[in-house]
């Protein structure tokens, strides 16, 4: 190549110079080598063409090749560069609409479709395979379709702002005759891997999926591999756990970076397992970047989150990796989705991703930012009530029949089973009488009468296996569940103060058959209302309800609370076991002594010891605090299994613990109460003890100021 | 010379307000016996009172009220060494600040927990029976024999 280029030469083909000429009116015309002119900064060299009017001034700056210059200015005007092979001058470039000319050196190559451009410095300006399209500006110049004469193939030129071209389309065999050439603005990218996003102040973290850097390339190609050492997948980047939650046209944010977000939205579901979806990246405040329409499979495909990136560049691009479940060990990534984003997008999308939030040095510095303060509104409750009893008993389908046989015919039945009639037919079927007789107990009850519902139950003829006894007719239980009502038991403050509290006020609760339990005191005195305010009253009405399974003996005992402002809410549920078996057989019977010293199940289950928790509060000994922590312990029952519960006493009751006080007249003038109060101390009258104030508007020394608030602190009379 | 009001004060030093034995008011004129500060002046005083029986003193020129101890020098001289009741000087200025009051004797919340509330060893423990219409609830009506039987 010729390396003098101020002489506008302009190669066009092969590497051959061709003499080129632009004119100027103040320049002789000449062939061959040309002086070169310079005015205002701009070179000029002659021109001889034909064409070109008189008193105009056609040149073009060496240093950017691309552009004319033309009646004084930078502008796209129709303009001919014309060439002079050495036998006529040709047309080297025409301009439409754009504003400037082909560059003013350029060479062609290769005889392949790999077209190498060069600047007039044989600066490479583009070869294929380097960098991304991604779509970039394309932008055009036309480069005169010739052959060897003087053929003319017209095109269509764009402006094209740099000189970095790869040839995308040629005409002809010869590609010496080509009719454009596409601009790929593209730089060389280095991509590698974006690997996490940290949303506002660390609070949210996703590891992304990843291609490892060396196998991303130029980011241009869809690549299916087997290799599973390409990427890193993180399932914390799967999409479809983002999308399958959104309803149908929902835009809901689904990811963060810093304070920049990404929404998602599903345009249409094609299948149960197929979706379209919009994700649009957010800058802060709704400010939108670009969108991207994606096709998500919930089945046989999974897809995460994957993005690269080129800082150097500025550019990031954001796409899929696929891994196949239905071709297992399958992955596929793919950068280059329509449509394929711009120069812009990949900016926008670099900037989106550089303002991820700063890398947590550790687990612990994420955290909340929530620095309270606000209080919240008050809890409105919901209500527990009774529910009703269970409608299937067991008793009603044939399989089981519940006798209640007065102890009369308690003896008949046992004289009966061991009779020959019921011993020769149930061992032709059963083999032992004891197989039948399921269970012996006793309750202390009868649901015929009071506290139960007293209805009388039915009768029939005593039976068992298939042996029924014409003149023996016992009463049977038909309902296996029933309600009684335990009474109830008003609870009142004793003091109006805090010692009707817990630690200093104790309650326990006796059940019959169920044992002691310790209940919460501050509940009983301060239950809240329906709409979660403290009451204004102290007290309440404790009401017991025992739900009894007559067929097990099984009791739940449940406590509800009435105060002015609630009625029946269910607190405490309590379930022990009534009544004793009697051994039918010497198995059973040592079963039943076992039971009764191991304590098995169907006992109580937790046990109240009286006494109060000890809190260490300093004092004097006449102290609450003090005297309490001095308390033993004491345990009022023992352990009452279900055979024992029979002989204890048979009335609930509540045991009250409470501090006795003194009479002490005027306390308050002397040592003050509990306050914590604000407000001018005007309002306050007496003895009174400030926590802190503020001493100001007084005209007084710094050294009365101090005494007036110790004073004030240790206590005044005011 | 400086302005005095000898007064006998019937009030505790933490009042606030004092209060005053009455028709026992002496206004006298002294001088200091050193340059002394605002706070802590000794005044040298004549009067033919028993100034021993007095224990407070304002001066109306410093706009301060003192706590006062006599001291006879000779017939009729006394030395009052004073030092500042910071309360009642600046009453008013208190009254007018704003507090957050830990004990008070007007306005209390006896749900607070309060480590001077006086109590005796002895609990007061009590048993409430639940009663159902006015009479003590029980399950127990008649002891009673269950039976199952397969089947039947």
């Amino acid at each position: 190549m010729a390396a003098n280029y101020y002489d506008g030469q302009i190669a066009l083909a092969n590497g051959v110079a061709p003499n080129a000429y632009f004119y100027s009116s103040t320049i002789p015309t000449t062939q061959g080598n040309l002086p070169v002119y310079t005015s205002n900064g701009v070179k000029y060299v002659a021109v001889n063409r034909e064409d070109v009017p008189s008193g105009h001034i056609v040149g073009f700056n060496p240093d950017s090749p691309l552009w004319i210059r033309y009646n004084n200015s930078w502008k796209g005007e129709f303009l001919t560069a014309w060439y002079n092979p050495g036998t006529a001058w040709r047309k080297c470039v025409e301009l439409l609409n754009g504003n400037y000319i082909a560059a003013r050196r350029y060479s062609i190559e290769s005889s392949t479709l790999d077209i190498a451009l060069f600047k007039y410095d044989d600066t490479p300006l583009y070869q294929t395979g380097q960098g991304r399209s991604f779509g970039e500006s394309t932008r055009y110049i036309c480069i005169t379709a010739f052959d060897d004469g003087e053929t003319v193939f017209p095109s269509l030129m764009y402006y094209i702002p740099d000189f970095s071209w790869f040839v995308i389309e040629t005409t002809g065999a010869n590609i010496a005759n080509f009719n454009w050439l596409e601009g790929n603005t593209a730089p060389n990218y280095t991509w590698e891997p974006f690997e996490q996003l940290v949303g506002n102040a660390g609070q949210f973290r996703m590891n992304l999926s990843q291609i490892k850097a060396e196998y991303i390339g130029d980011g241009s190609t869809e690549t299916v591999t087997t290799d599973a050492t390409r990427f890193i997948i993180n399932s914390e980047a799967l999409i479809s756990p983002l999308i399958t939650r959104l309803a149908l046209n929902e835009e809901r944010t689904v990811l963060y970076c810093g304070h920049h977000f990404a929404t998602a939205k599903v345009t249409s579901i094609l299948s149960n397992y197929l979706y379209t979806y919009d994700l649009k990246f957010y800058f802060a405040e709704n400010l939108p970047l670009f969108s991207y329409t994606g096709l998500m499979a919930t089945t046989g495909v999974k897809s995460y989150f994957s993005f690269i990136i080129d800082r150097t560049n500025q550019a990031a691009a954001f796409d899929e990796i696929l891994e196949y479940e239905t071709l297992p060990g399958v992955i596929e990534y793919k950068y280059n989705e329509q449509p394929l984003p711009t120069r812009e997008d990949m900016l926008d999308l670099y900037v989106w991703l550089s303002t991820n939030g700063e890398e947590s040095e550790g687990p612990y510095d994420t955290g909340t930012t929530d620095d309270g303060g606000e209080p919240g509104q008050h809890r409105p409750q919901d209500h527990i009530r009774t529910q009703p009893l269970p409608t299937t008993s067991g008793l009603d389908v044939g399989f089981l029949t519940l006798y209640m046989p007065t102890a009369i015919q308690l003896s008949a039945i046992a004289n009966y089973l061991w009779s020959d009639d019921v011993i020769d037919n149930i061992k032709k079927y059963f083999g032992n009488v004891s197989d039948n007789i399921l269970a012996l107990y006793s309750l202390p009850f009868t649901p015929e009468a009071a506290p139960f519902s007293g209805s009388s139950l039915p009768s029939k003829k005593f039976k068992v296996g298939n042996c029924e006894k014409d003149d023996l007719t016992v009463k049977f239980v038909n309902t296996r569940y029933f309600d009684v009502d335990m009474g109830s038991v008003q609870i009142d403050k004793l003091w109006g103060a805090y010692l009707d509290y817990a630690p200093y006020t104790s309650c326990e609760i006796y059940l019959p058959y169920l044992g002691l339990h310790s209940l919460d005191i501050d509940e009983l005195m301060s239950a809240a209302d329906m709409d979660g305010y403290m009451p204004m009253e102290q007290g309440c009405t404790l009401s017991l309800l025992y739900r009894i399974d007559i067929l097990t003996g099984i009791i739940v005992a449940q406590l509800k609370i009435t105060n002015s402002k609630i009625t029946d809410e269910i607190r405490y549920q309590f379930t022990g076991k009534v009544g004793f078996n009697i051994p039918l057989t010497g198995q059973t019977y040592a079963s039943l002594i076992q039971g009764i010293i191991t304590s098995g199940a169907g006992l109580i289950s937790t046990l109240a010891t009286s006494g109060l928790t000890a809190p260490m509060i300093a004092g004097s000994a006449a102290i609450s605090g003090t005297i309490l922590a001095q308390k033993p312990n004491v345990e009022r029952i023992g352990n009452i299994s279900g055979d024992a519960s029979m002989l204890s006493h048979p009335t609930p009751y509540i045991v009250l613990s409470t501090p006795n006080k003194p009479e002490l007249i005027g306390q308050e003038k002397f040592t003050g109460f509990p306050s914590y109060k604000s407000g001018k101390l005007s309002s306050f009258s007496g003895y009174t003890e400030v926590l802190e104030a503020h001493v100001e508007n007084i005209a007084c020394t710094e050294e009365e100021r101090s005494e007036i608030l110790t004073l004030l602190k240790a206590g005044v009379i005011l | 010379m400086i302005n005095l009001k000898i007064r006998k004060c019937l009030s505790e030093a933490i009042r606030v307000t004092k209060s005053f034995a009455a028709n026992a008011d002496i206004d006298l004129q002294g001088d200091f016996k050193t340059a002394e500060n605002v706070l802590s002046p000794i005044i040298q005083v004549q009067s033919d009172a028993d100034l021993s029986e007095y224990n407070y003193c304002e001066i109306p020129e410093f706009g301060r009220k003192y706590f006062m101890t006599a001291r006879a020098d000779s017939a009729h001289m006394w030395t009052l060494t004073l030092k500042v009741d910071s309360l009642s000087s600046f009453a008013a200025g208190i009254r007018n600040s704003e507090a957050i009051v830990k004990r008070s004797q007007n306005k209390i919340n006896y749900y607070i927990n309060d480590g001077v509330f006086f109590t005796e060893q002895r609990q007061l423990i009590t048993y409430h029976n639940f009663k159902r219409d006015g009479v003590d609830a029980k399950l127990r009506n008649t002891d009673s024999y269950y039976l199952l039987v397969a089947g039947g």
